[in-house]
């Protein structure tokens, strides 16, 4: 099985193999990108993947097996996100800078381009701002593309359980966000 | 729970299943009490959807970056097998802490069998012997963890 492979391959790197590290970076770079992607200013992606993967290797000894691999690289995800916001909101004058990095990206910026990144902006903020077990779920579902069943399976939840976790997190972002999207 | 609210989470549910199996929703199928939400996973979707890959240069620049960390971290030199690099490092820290403890036991039980306990803290000389053999238990102690440390880090 797939997550057992993780395992396995961690384990390895753990003993200094570090093919198999590459193995399990890029199984998860996409992914990893991704979430990262719908949470973050666009700009801002390449560098907090690649804190997050150096964070990875870091920490790699602390990884104990107990846990899937996945949930374990997901944790550090979500701190270095956390870390990221933490460290925006300490130095930079947050919403116009946000819109100006968004815009700086935008080639061709017209107006609905911007309405656009606006919109995005609002839900990459709402998506971070909410609960994590929130997070997970829609991430899960909407950036990992999981069927319900299999997030019901590797959480060892009923999948009714697990569809009304998501509407509790959709209707967690609705009340970050308000009527903004 | 109540059951208009299960049947909410499942309408809302087949709703996303549909939206990433690229069915387009109709306004009219969807439950009034389920609008906003149902308009919310579809900017979520949006959003997902625009993520993309990674480049092909950025991947080879992180890679490079990652095996810089990787020999800075010393994983190169480590060896790929045996028993203490495989041992996570709470529980190398337990089993050095659990040798402490029981190396200061063994040494409190040798003093007490030879009649030593009694000059605990009695003047002889500036250290007892059961004193010196503490310290001496501790130190072979300590230099037991700091090597299974060394070879940790290795």
């Amino acid at each position: 099985m797939r997550v057992d492979d993780d395992v396995q391959l961690a384990i390895l790197a753990q003993q200094g193999d570090r093919e198999a590290f590459l193995t399990l970076y890029n199984r998860y770079l996409n992914k990893v990108y991704n979430r990262v992607k719908s949470r973050i200013p666009v700009s801002d992606v390449e560098d907090v993947v690649q804190e997050i993967f150096i964070a990875t290797i870091r920490s790699l000894q602390s990884f104990e097996h107990r846990s899937q691999f996945n949930t374990w690289l997901y944790t550090i995800v979500n701190r270095q996100i956390a870390d990221y916001y933490r460290k925006r909101q300490r130095t930079i004058n947050d919403d116009l800078t946000v819109t100006l990095d968004d815009i700086e990206n935008s080639v061709a910026s017209s107006q609905n381009t911007r309405e656009n990144m606006d919109e995005q902006m609002a839900l990459k903020r709402a998506l971070s701002s909410i609960p994590e077990h929130y997070q997970q779920i829609i991430l899960l579902r909407l950036v990992d593309q999981l069927p319900f069943a299999e997030i019901a399976a590797q959480r060892g939840q009923s999948i009714e359980a697990v569809k009304s976790l998501f509407r509790r997190a959709i209707v967690a972002i609705h009340e970050k966000i308000g009527d903004k999207v | 729970m109540n059951h208009d609210q299960v049947d909410l989470d499942m309408e809302l549910a087949d709703i996303t299943d549909r939206l990433l199996a690229g069915q387009d929703i109709d306004a009219a199928e969807v439950s009034p009490e389920n609008e906003t939400a149902a308009a919310l996973v579809r900017s979520l979707h949006q959003m997902a959807r625009t993520a993309s890959t990674p480049s092909a240069a950025y991947r080879t620049r992180l890679t490079q970056r990652l095996q810089e960390e990787w020999n800075t971290q010393g994983y190169s030199s480590r060896r790929k097998s045996g028993v203490l690099s495989t041992f996570p490092v709470r529980r190398l820290a337990s089993i050095a802490a659990i040798l402490v403890v029981a190396l200061v036991g063994i040494i409190f039980v040798i003093a007490y069998q030879s009649g030593n306990v009694s000059t605990l803290g009695a003047a002889h000389g500036p250290l007892g012997d059961t004193t010196s053999l503490i310290i001496a238990g501790m130190a072979i102690a300590l230099g037991i963890v700091g090597l299974v440390i060394y070879i940790r880090r290795r």
